[in-house]
């Protein structure tokens, strides 16, 4: 048979009768739908100092090949599957605390975007659970992954509180609270299997993360009044819980007290580091590095970068479709252009 | 026929969340993606439950902040086969593109209609292609659908598969001398 002939039977291929009946039904659905969740109107204008922080992205110290690979492996395969079941110790871990970044970042849907960092909150208290069970839950480890732990839900909280349409907010807001009561339940757990040294580490996490999804809920004026008290006599009250609400970074040092969650390591606008450079001139480096205008605004955020560089790394991303983008990496002292990353997004 | 749809003037409408617009792509595109999501599964009521679904992923989209969407068409079989690439996943069904209703149809034919022979040396070709069309690679299958029962442009395929232009362009030529092969 011809090729011609072949295409033709394809494109007369027999598929079932769309009916009538079910397209007015879910033209209505759909109008139902529109009305309960609004589209606010998209200026594409910039706005002058939008500080839109890129997910709290943690940038690691990897070359841009592998972080290509995994953004475009995000729906799974070869290393990124195999380190979903690494734990803290294990060789892997980085690429499954990359990936889970990576994957919040490409869901463009708020409430996923909380759901998900809830899921890596959870996933963090698990690792210790495994680590503890195994005996290899070291004071570094259970610290480190606390400090994760405490990334995850304060990122879950910032979702939240970015979400415009109540009835979403409030949903994504109570899931943070039941989300937080288990997790309660959970570090108990931890706490009692710690040996005593690093018990108070444990115990003002579970301080710690009372507090984020409590401002939440403030957020939307319905401030949950079930915050468990915290019987444990060990717990720091005296640290700094207020998180920022608007503009935060991450201090590149870590407190030399009992804990290196980022509590006091917060801190409220860039601007009061006086040698990094300002975000227009970031915008300014990106455009001269050639990041494509795209089909929206670019985005912008200051991070901290972990690892080998330990630095402040200002990222300005495009979005080039509806499918992908690029974000250039700028060193925040320097100027100097560390990398370009690609990203692609799913739905 | 291919049917145009003029998307610049709709886009900017609905990238600015303007319900009436949006309506107007669903009157367009329903029928459309209910034909693609009906040919690739076996019942009418995930199929009517999947294209329903496209569309209010859509509309979630541009309710994103700074959300904004430059090929539509793209998107919309982008969306369509994200949804049936989880329906698949959850359902651990398989893909069941030969629907029963030409087979019956046929059976039908061939009882009571002996008379339209060429109507039924037609559907028996068909018939043909569609099972040849199934021994393809899946990679395969989805290319030659969205290039010829959906109409689609290689750009299109590209932006929906994110693959290049290229390799869609040789997948295609690809699977159809494979599927001449088979058909010989």
């Amino acid at each position: 048979m011809k090729k011609s002939k072949i295409i033709q039977y394809i494109r007369n291929f027999y598929s079932q009768p769309v009916s009538q009946a079910w397209l007015a039904d879910g033209r209505e659905s759909l109008q139902d739908f529109m009305r309960h969740n609004p589209v606010r109107n998209n200026h594409v204008e910039r706005q002058s100092r939008q500080w839109v922080f890129l997910n709290h992205l943690i940038l690691k110290p990897m070359p841009i090949a592998i972080f290509s690979i995994i953004a475009s492996l995000v729906a799974g395969g070869g290393i990124v599957t195999a380190s979903q079941s690494s734990l803290p110790n294990g060789a892997l871990y980085p690429v499954k605390l990359l990936v889970e970044n990576v994957r919040t970042i490409a869901v463009p849907d708020k409430v996923r975007k909380v759901e998900l960092q809830i899921e890596s909150a959870n996933k963090r208290l698990q690792e210790i659970e495994t680590m503890q069970s195994k005996g290899q839950a070291t004071e570094t480890i259970v610290k480190e992954t606390l400090k994760n732990y405490q990334i995850s839900l304060k990122r879950a909280k910032d979702y939240a509180a970015e979400i415009n349409t109540a009835p979403q907010a409030i949903a994504a807001a109570s899931g943070l609270v039941q989300a937080v009561t288990s997790q309660q339940i959970t570090l108990n757990t931890i706490k009692e299997q710690a040996p005593k040294e690093y018990q108070a580490v444990v115990a003002a996490t579970q301080v710690l993360s009372l507090d984020g999804p409590s401002q939440s809920l403030e957020v939307e004026g319905t401030k949950s009044k079930d915050e468990t008290p915290i019987s444990d006599n060990e717990v720091k009250t005296g640290e700094n819980t207020d998180l920022d609400n608007t503009i935060e970074i991450k201090n590149p040092a870590p407190s030399s007290g009992s804990i290196s969650v980022p509590t006091s390591g917060f801190i409220s606008a860039p601007t009061s580091l006086p040698d990094l450079i300002s975000e227009a001139r970031a915008i300014e480096i990106a455009s001269r590095f050639g990041l494509e205008k795209g089909i929206s605004q670019w985005q912008t955020s200051l991070h901290w970068y972990e690892g080998d560089i330990n630095n402040y790394v200002w990222t300005v991303s495009n979005s080039l479709s509806e499918f992908n983008g690029r974000t250039v990496v700028i060193d925040a002292h320097t100027g100097q252009v560390y990398q370009i990353l690609g990203y692609q997004k799913t739905y | 026929m291919k049917d145009y749809f003029k998307q610049s003037k709709v886009l900017a409408q609905i990238n600015q969340g303007d319900e009436k617009a949006f309506l107007e792509v669903y009157d367009f595109y329903a029928p459309k993606l209910f034909r693609h999501v009906s040919y690739r599964l076996s019942s009418r009521e995930a199929a009517e439950d999947i294209t329903q679904q496209v569309f209010c992923k859509v509309w979630q989209y541009l309710a994103g902040e700074g959300n904004k969407i430059d090929n539509l068409n793209a998107f919309l079989y982008r969306i369509t086969n994200n949804l049936l690439a989880d329906y698949y996943r959850k359902s651990d069904r398989k893909n069941i593109s030969l629907d029963d209703s030409l087979n019956n149809d046929l059976e039908k034919k061939l009882s009571f209609k002996p008379l339209y022979s060429d109507e039924i040396d037609h559907d028996l070709t068909a018939t043909r292609v569609k099972e040849s069309l199934e021994q393809l690679k899946e990679q395969q299958k989805e290319l030659i659908t969205w290039r010829y029962f959906d109409d689609l442009s290689i750009s299109e395929i590209s932006k929906i598969s994110g693959k290049s232009q290229n390799s869609i362009y040789v997948g295609i030529h690809r699977a159809i001398k494979d599927l001449e092969k088979i058909l010989v």
